[in-house]
């Protein structure tokens, strides 16, 4: 019984993590995308960067969607801020105007031993509650 | 200097996207999941998050991915508030922990912007 609901909750976080990686993408392509709209011409909007936006951000949704079958919202949500991560490491490579500092990794290096601190507590409290014997 | 408008369009947007995400974690709770895209649920809590991304577009306009992005943790307030207040799910102090480390990380993100 405790090994199955730990690995059911540690199963929905990396469905979670793998969200993650899809929506960062899907807000990058969107960034591309907008960058590329030309002032007064909506359809300026439908170029591959921005449509791929989309896919990406609705593969993101479905596996969201299979963790939320199988976890606490108030524990698999908050993990979506591991996104900050792979958009603060991808961003400024992209983008000329965007560059990461000191402020900026803190910033990520907190989120990243928050989200990992919301993991490990999660998978353990369901060990604690799990009956013995 | 801070585009106010933004952060206005990005306080909209995360409150719509997370109502849309507390629908969708309910729909989950009660649906299998082919089930959940065929009920009310699902296209609320699609509608919902659909909606708020011409916020989150136009913030990006104003303002650069690296200010905007941060801001849009406001979503773990109202999802956490939705969460506790409506699935009746408990609070404990790592949450509480997690969730002030992932603001402060916002917050540090923001300065840095």
């Amino acid at each position: 019984m405790e090994v199955i609901i730990t690995r059911t909750q540690k199963r929905a976080i990396a469905l979670m993590v793998l969200c993650t990686i899809f929506t960062s993408l899907g807000q990058i392509l969107w960034k591309l995308g907008v960058n590329k709209y030309i002032s007064n011409d909506i359809f300026s909007l439908l170029n591959i960067p921005f449509v791929l936006g989309f896919v990406s951000y609705g593969l993101g949704a479905v596996l969201m969607l299979i963790a939320f079958r199988r976890g606490e919202l108030s524990v698999l949500y908050p993990i979506v801020a591991t996104s900050y991560i792979w958009v603060s490491i991808i961003s400024p490579r992209l983008f000329p105007d965007d560059f990461m500092n000191a402020w900026k990794w803190s910033g990520v290096i907190v989120i990243l031993i928050s989200v990992s601190i919301l993991g490990w507590a999660s998978s353990r409290k369901k060990k604690e509650e799990a009956p013995h014997g | 200097m801070v585009n106010l408008l933004a952060v206005l369009l990005v306080v909209i947007g995360s409150w719509a996207g997370s109502y849309g995400t507390f629908i969708l974690k309910k729909g989950a709770n009660l649906h299998t999941f082919w089930q959940i895209f065929r009920t009310k649920y699902f296209w609320w809590g699609v509608f919902l998050n659909a909606i708020s991304i011409p916020f989150y577009i136009i913030a990006l306009r104003l303002e650069q991915l690296s200010f905007v992005y941060p801001l849009v943790s406001i979503n773990y307030i109202w999802t956490t508030w939705f969460s506790v207040k409506y699935l009746g799910e408990k609070m404990d102090r790592w949450k509480y922990l997690s969730l002030i480390g992932i603001i402060m990380g916002m917050v540090l993100i923001g300065i840095g912007s």
